[in-house]
């Protein structure tokens, strides 16, 4: 921790000249739940933290036909915020689910975990799956970039250094409509193996108008699944159509992690299992069921 | 003589320290700062095998806060090797030379390569990244059985072949029964490497005061007395002039115990530098010392009944690079405690301690008889499953006949008491186990995957080694100052597990007063009298021992100086509720502290018939430790043996394999449980470690010998919410062994647990044809057994 330097701008624009003046060195510090720990390993070693923690007006939840949602609101906060519930489930039910305890979910934010990018995190999945878009900006700038285009790599985004996330908007699916989280991990606070996201749009007849389905956990970045989409979209939710959703997600899986805790075929055949039971879930969700057995 | 009435032992107080420890203000040794003080960090090989080239320091010496940088021939200088706490050698095996800091080749990824000192930690990380360290890497052996095969890398270049120790017990006709027995099966078991993982990692901090020339250090160890011999022999000083002090431990379960190369660095920094040094051990770091992994070819001949009529044994076990800590005497214990509490005398057991380019043993809870009961509990499943029997039928027709004690084991113990059979059907009882069978057959019919698993237990505890300061007896003192408080100074010490309380518990009722008035001080040495420390399970047998001996001494002195006070003869005395009394007559009676102040104060007069002080040390040896063979050259290392029975209900997911444990009962008999809420407590934990170590904790390596486990990422280890409830039953059968019938309740669970868990898996997956004979039995490693899998 030789030559660290501590910045704490007072607003959104000081923060902004901050990193403006000193990206790529810095490093910006919300919840502290990704960087203090990459830190203390000596995995990370920047020369300038910017402590974005305090700004208010970066903690706030508004819903005004599209749900925007401030980058520093806690994991707890996304768990428990009636807007967040009910106009994103998906996104309330990910963020109930992310392990550690509660000090981990009342200290991280949204916005630390997307721009985190950790394979393991559970908001990724949900943002690519809930199609958020990111609101990014430099002191001169700003730039709105999908969801689908945001996550470029283990721990790489398309965030700039100089750039600040300073809003994601989701756009809450329609009536009718039910999601689901499901996720594996081996211990109450194990790191995630395979996740699925999911929401999924019934029709009056009961079959699918739309569904959003994205995996994470086991690749290296969230993905989503069009073909999988696709193959719903029409459909009865069935056993045999969620069977057939298992096998297209594993099939949509390239290039699995494979590490000390499971190997990419199991990680592979666990996509699917994650994308049935979500779909499951969101299935019952979506006919007015609480989509728990 | 005087009397007592029992007041305290047998029932669950709080600990004594309990309110420091949960209020937060207890100190431990990453607590400690002392003016001046240095930080080591150590550089690490990152290779397996490899010759070191060059170890330049240069970069790291001129680095800031840096005073100084030692690598292996430096060291080399002052420590010619660390002793080891119990050498292969003295049995039969080998010698190796083990070196504070590597020199001319590493043998295990993590081992120490230079040590660097400096004004804070992050300075000593800093500098210790630039050292400059030239490897030649070289085939590595990471396997046990490869590593026995001629053309295997040699681990130690002078040793002919990889073997550290090997050994054979053989006893009865175990071919003849064979031959006879109508059936037999054989199986091999796979136990995997794991690790313990107290939740404060290991510690050191040393003091070298040159006015005295004494050296002090502050350890996180299990025996600072022999921590202090084993550092007078690395460091070639005077014994008397090292002091070690053990302030509370968060837990060792066996990694600390004594032979880390940190310990002596620690103390070297400090005579070299004159400044106190501090070493903290990262989870990284921790991760490096591990235990456990062997390799069984058992077999068993058997009745169409289920008797088993003989047991043979070829294992392999897989200690890593050889180091100075007692590690490698795991597995000639698990030699010694198979057939475990089976009445099997034919038995043949033979097995090679192989050393690998995997990081090296410690001791580890259980010491090598958990793997004992796992290999064995499976077994005793196997022959049920031959048979299509009941596996409790099959225990219940093997296990030792409770008016079969003391009963000599075919390996030598000899087990002091126990009721198997009661202790099993204690646990059917207690877990249910008939409703269980039943709600596996309807969860059967609804495709669900519930499995039910028995084992029983063997602990051997108290053990003691020949020929080593690893003792099977210890020695406490007992002191009443002039206003009749309580000092006892005991040579075992606690990990955490709470011996200081009972120690208490039993001296309070010898003396017949409230257990408030009693310190008791544990791991200094230069306070306390000679003793071993903890490990087997002792620290009540021996240390509790030892302190009720000493203070009936006392009480016999007071008892005499009493009875002048009251004129009265001393067996009329009654100890009880601080006061002592003739024949409990509050009327005729004086308070304890009055005849302690009297005795201190009146030694020329009406105290002259006993010599002051109120002081006795005592000494208690188990009587039945055997360390000269019997006719069959077998030993008994263990005064005493514990036992337990253990029923396991598991869930398994047929489309992910997590397992998910349902259900766990344990039923334990450690003798007379001074205090059983903490004995429970223990269990609970050996029964949590257990669990994890069955269902996911194991360090694993890469095909190169580097570890892949590096933290609590990848060490999975059950958290509380994992656990299931576990409903915990006591029996007692007293011990004729030890003095207050006590057994020892520290290890038992590790591997009972383990087994029932296995066990349980094992049943879940039969309906599949999958049989279970590995651990552990992570979800990944599972899945790929399961049938049916999509292509």
């Amino acid at each position: 921790m030789t030559g660290l330097a501590y910045l704490a701008p007072r607003t959104v624009e000081e923060a902004l000249n901050a990193l403006g003046t000193y990206a790529p060195e810095a490093t910006v510090l919300a919840g502290g739940q990704d960087v203090v720990p990459l830190m203390n390993q000596g995995r990370l070693t920047p020369s300038r933290l910017i402590d974005i923690s305090h700004l208010s007006p970066l903690a706030v939840i508004a819903d005004s036909g599209v749900v925007a949602i401030g980058p520093l609101v806690s994991h707890a906060d996304l768990a428990r915020h009636p807007v967040v519930r009910r106009r994103v489930p998906l996104l309330a039910e990910a963020a109930a689910q992310i392990g550690g305890g509660i000090q981990v979910r009342n200290r991280g934010t949204l916005g630390g975990s997307a721009c985190a990018a950790n394979p393991a995190y559970d908001l990724p999945v949900g943002l690519v799956a809930a199609e958020a878009v990111f609101i990014l900006r430099t002191r001169r700038e700003t730039r709105r970039v999908p969801a689908s285009s945001f996550f470029l790599g283990a721990g790489h985004t398309a965030r700039q250094p100089d750039e600040l996330l300073v809003g994601i908007e989701i756009p809450p699916p329609p009536t009718g409509s039910g999601a689901g989280y499901a996720k594996l991990k081996f211990t109450e606070g194990g790191v995630t193996i395979a996740a699925a996201a999911c929401t999924v749009t019934l029709q009056e007849d009961g079959t699918c108008a739309t569904a959003r389905v994205a995996i994470g956990g086991v690749t290296e970045i969230p993905l989503r699944l069009a073909d999988v989409e696709q193959a719903l979209a029409g459909s009865l939710i069935t056993d045999a159509v969620l069977a057939d959703a298992a096998r297209r997600a594993q099939a949509g899986v390239v290039e699995p992690i494979n590490d000390a805790l499971a190997g990419g075929d199991y990680r592979r055949a666990m996509a699917g299992v994650m994308v049935r039971r979500a779909l499951a879930h969101a299935a019952v969700r979506a006919r007015g069921g609480d989509g728990r057995k | 003589m005087a009397e007592t009435r029992p007041r305290y032992v047998g029932r669950s107080i709080p600990p004594i320290y309990g309110q420091q420890i949960v209020t937060g203000r207890a100190r431990f040794v990453a607590d400690l700062t002392l003016p001046g003080m240095l930080h080591l960090a150590v550089v690490r090989s990152p290779h397996a095998h490899a010759r070191l080239r060059t170890v330049d320091l240069s970069p790291a010496a001129g680095a800031r806060g840096v005073v100084r940088v030692l690598a292996g021939d430096d060291v080399a200088r002052h420590i010619e090797q660390i002793p080891h706490r119990v050498d292969p050698a003295l049995s039969g095996g080998r010698h190796a030379d083990v070196h504070p800091l590597a020199r001319r080749k590493v043998i295990y990824a993590g081992q120490p390569v230079a040590a660097v000192a400096a004004e804070s930690r992050e300075d000593a990380r800093a500098a210790a990244a630039l050292v400059r360290v030239e490897y030649e890497p070289l085939r590595v052996v990471l396997d046990g059985e490869e590593a026995l095969r001629p053309d295997a890398p040699r681990v130690i270049d002078a040793w002919p072949d990889n073997v550290l120790h090997r050994g054979r017990i053989a006893h009865g006709d175990v071919e003849g029964a064979f031959r006879a027995a109508p059936h037999r099966v054989h199986a091999t078991i796979r136990l995997h490497r794991y690790s313990t993982q107290p939740i404060e990692t290991r510690a050191y901090v040393a003091v070298h005061s040159t006015a005295d020339d004494l050296l002090t250090l502050y350890a996180t160890t299990q025996n600072p007395h022999q921590l202090r011999h084993q550092l007078a022999g690395a460091l070639r000083r005077p014994e008397n002039r090292i002091r070690v002090i053990v302030p509370n431990l968060g837990g060792a379960f066996g990694l600390k115990m004594i032979g880390h190369p940190e310990e002596s660095l620690v103390c070297l920094l400090a005579i070299l530098t004159g400044r106190p040094v501090k070493w903290v051990e990262d989870r990284d770091e921790c991760l490096i010392i591990t235990g456990r992994e062997q390799v069984h070819h058992v077999e068993v001949a058997f009745s169409s009944g289920g008797r088993v009529s003989a047991f043979r044994d070829r294992f392999v076990a897989n200690v890593g690079a050889p180091y100075a800590t007692p590690g490698w005497g795991m597995a000639p214990l698990t030699a010694a405690t198979l057939p475990c509490g089976y009445d099997v005398q034919a038995v043949e057991i033979a097995y090679t301690l192989a050393v690998t380019n995997k990081g090296p043993w410690t001791a580890s809870r259980g010491y090598g008889k958990e793997a004992s009961n796992i290999v064995m509990e499976r077994v005793m499943d196997l022959v049920a499953r031959a048979l299509g029997m009941d596996p409790v039928e099959v225990r219940r027709r093997n296990l030792i006949p409770a008016g079969a004690f003391p009963y000599r084991t075919a390996t030598g113990l000899e087990i002091d008491s126990g009721d198997y059979h009661a202790t099993l059907s204690h646990v059917l009882d207690l877990g249910g186990y008939s409703r269980w069978r039943a709600e596996q057959a309807r969860a059967s019919g609804a495709g669900r995957l519930l499995g039910v698993g028995i084992a029983c237990e063997l602990t051997p505890e108290g053990g003691s080694l020949p020929r080593s300061l690893v003792a099977g007896y210890d020695t406490s003192t007992v002191r009443v100052d002039p206003s009749g408080e309580v000092t006892v100074l005991t040579g075992v010490t606690s990990p955490g597990g709470g011996s200081e309380t009972g120690i208490a518990q039993v001296v309070a009722d010898e003396l017949g007063i409230p257990v408030e008035r009693i310190r008791v001080i544990q791991g200094d040495t230069d306070l306390c009298p000679y003793g071993f420390g903890n490990y087997s399970g002792r620290s009540m047998i021996a240390g509790g021992g030892s302190a009720a001996l000493a203070a009936r001494d006392v009480r016999q002195k007071m008892a005499l100086v009493a009875a002048a006070l009251l004129q009265v003869a001393a067996d009329r005395l009654v100890f009880a509720d601080a006061r002592i009394s003739v024949d409990g007559s509050a009327e005729r009676s004086a308070a304890f502290a009055d005849v302690a102040y009297a005795t201190y104060t009146r030694a020329y007069e009406l105290a002259s018939v006993v010599e002051p002080p109120l002081e006795a040390t005592r000494t208690y040896r188990p009587p039945t430790i055997r360390h000269t063979p019997d006719e069959h050259g077998r030993l008994n290392p263990y005064p005493t043996y514990s036992n337990a029975a253990y029923l396991a209900v598991v869930e398994v997911d047929p489309e992910t394999a997590v397992v998910r444990v349902l259900h766990l009962a344990a039923s334990h008999d450690c003798g007379v449980a001074v205090n059983p809420s903490m004995i429970e407590g223990q269990l609970r934990g050996a029964a949590a470690m257990g669990l994890g170590a069955a269902l996911g904790e194991e360090v694993r390596y890469a095909p190169d010998g580097s570890r892949l486990t590096t933290s609590f990422r990848d060490y999975v280890m059950p958290r509380a919410g994992d656990l299931p409830k576990i409903v915990v039953g006591h029996r007692a059968t007293p011990s004729p062994n030890t003095l207050m019938g006590n057994k020892g309740g520290g290890e038992a669970g590790v591997g009972g647990v383990a087994a029932a868990v296995m066990n349980a898996v094992a049943d879940a997956l039969a309906p599949l044809g999958v049989n279970v004979l590995e651990l552990p039995l992570t979800p990944p490693t599972l899945w790929a057994r399961l049938p049916g899998k999509p292509p």
